[in-house]
C-alpha cells in the first residue's frame, strides 16, 4: 500500500480504510508539520494544526473528489486551519525555528551558521502570513506558482505579487547576507 | 525582445534564480541582458544567495503528531446524505453507452409518429371503385385532418 498514489489511498480512505489513512498520514505529516511551523512560526501550534488537519482528512474523505491533486487540496486544508487560527491568537516570533544541531566541526562556523538561521527566521517572521505561505509553498513544497495559488485558493497573479513582495522584504532585511552569500559563490 | 532590468528583477522574484524554471521566451530575453548589464549579473548572484537562504530548512520530525493520532480513536467519517448528493451521484454515472440507444429509440417513436399523421401508404382506387379518399375518411382519422374538406355535410 505504501506504493499507491496520494489519490487512491483516498479512495480507499473514503470507504474507512484505516491502514490507508495511516500511510497517509505518515507521507504527509511531514510536511504539513515543515509548512505550518513556516506560517505559525511555532511547533506547538504547528503540530496541533497538522493534527487537525489530519482528522478532518478522514472525516470528510468521503466527501472528497478526484477533481484536483490530493496535495494541493490538503495544502490548503492546513494553511487555512492556519490562518484561522492566527486571526484568533497574535502572531508569536519564531521560539525554535531551524536550530538544527550542526554537523560542521567548526564552532564558529556553527554560530554563524544559527546566527544566518535565526536572522531568516526573524525575516520570515515579518511576513504577512499569506506572503509566508506562499513562500513556504513554492520553496519547502516546491509546488508551482500555479499548484500555490490553488492551495491559497487565489490567482496566479496573486501569488506573484506576493512572492514579489515577501522577497522584497527579505531582500531588506538579509541585504548584508546576501551579499556574503553572493561573493562566495 | 529586450528585457529591462526592473522586468528582470520582477521575474526573478515571481520564477526564483533558477533560470532553467523561467518560461522560454523570458528566459532568452533574460540571458542576452545578462550578457551584456553587470547589474542584472549581481541581481542573479543575489537572488541566488536569497534563495539558497530561504531553502535553508530544519527536518521536520513528525512522529509526536503521529503517535498521537495513533492514540485516539478515529471520529466518525462525514457523508453526504442520499438526497443531498443524487445530483453528483448521477454524474459520476456513465450514460454514454445508453445515448445511442436512447436516440435511436426517440428517433423510431418520432418517425413512427409523423407517418402515423400523414398516412404515406398508397392511394389506390378500392376494390369496388370508391373513391380512395372515402375510404380513407372512414378508417383514418390523419384523413380528417388533413383532407381539403373533410366535414362537407357540417357546412351550412
Amino acid at each position: 500500500m505504501d506504493g499507491a498514489s496520494d489519490e487512491e489511498l483516498m479512495l480507499r480512505i473514503a470507504t474507512g480504510d484505516e491502514p490507508a489513512f495511516r500511510v497517509l498520514a505518515r507521507r504527509y505529516a511531514p510536511r504539513a508539520l515543515r509548512l505550518a511551523r513556516r506560517v505559525m512560526g511555532s511547533s506547538a501550534d504547528a503540530e496541533e494544526i497538522v493534527q487537525e488537519a489530519l482528522l478532518r482528512l478522514w472525516v470528510n474523505a468521503p466527501r472528497w473528489r478526484p477533481v484536483a491533486s490530493f496535495r494541493t487540496w490538503f495544502y490548503r486544508v492546513v494553511i487555512n486551519l492556519c490562518l484561522n487560527r492566527k486571526r484568533r491568537a497574535p502572531f508569536l516570533p519564531i521560539e525554535e525555528v531551524s536550530d538544527p544541531a550542526d554537523p560542521t566541526p567548526d564552532a564558529a562556523a556553527g554560530m554563524e551558521r544559527r546566527e544566518i538561521d535565526r536572522a531568516l527566521a526573524a525575516a520570515v517572521a515579518e511576513l504577512p502570513e499569506r506572503q509566508r505561505a506562499a513562500i513556504a509553498l513554492t520553496y519547502h513544497e516546491g509546488l508551482s506558482n500555479a499548484e500555490t495559488a490553488a492551495a491559497l485558493g487565489t490567482s496566479v497573479s496573486a501569488v506573484e505579487t506576493l512572492l514579489v513582495r515577501a522577497k522584497r522584504t527579505l531582500r531588506q532585511r538579509l541585504g548584508p547576507m546576501l551579499d556574503v552569500g553572493s561573493k562566495q559563490k | 525582445m529586450t528585457m529591462t532590468f526592473a522586468r528582470f528583477q520582477h521575474l526573478l522574484d515571481v520564477h526564483g534564480a533558477d533560470l532553467a524554471r523561467w518560461p522560454q521566451p523570458q528566459r532568452a530575453a533574460a540571458e542576452r541582458l545578462l550578457a551584456t548589464d553587470r547589474t542584472a549579473t549581481s541581481a542573479l548572484a543575489q537572488a541566488r544567495a536569497l534563495d539558497a537562504l530561504i531553502a535553508r530548512e530544519a527536518p521536520a520530525d513528525a512522529t509526536g503528531v503521529l503517535r498521537a493520532l495513533a492514540a485516539r480513536p478515529l471520529p466518525p467519517q462525514r457523508r453526504r446524505l442520499l438526497w443531498r448528493r443524487w445530483p453528483s451521484e448521477l454524474l459520476t454515472l456513465d450514460f454514454v453507452p445508453a445515448w445511442p440507444r436512447v436516440a435511436a429509440l426517440a428517433g423510431v417513436a418520432a418517425l413512427g409518429f409523423v407517418i402515423g399523421l400523414v398516412d404515406l401508404g398508397p392511394m389506390t382506387v378500392g376494390a369496388n371503385g370508391e373513391d380512395p379518399a372515402s375510404i380513407v375518411a372512414d378508417n383514418d382519422i390523419g384523413a380528417v385532418v388533413f383532407a381539403p374538406d373533410p366535414l362537407p355535410e357540417a357546412h351550412p
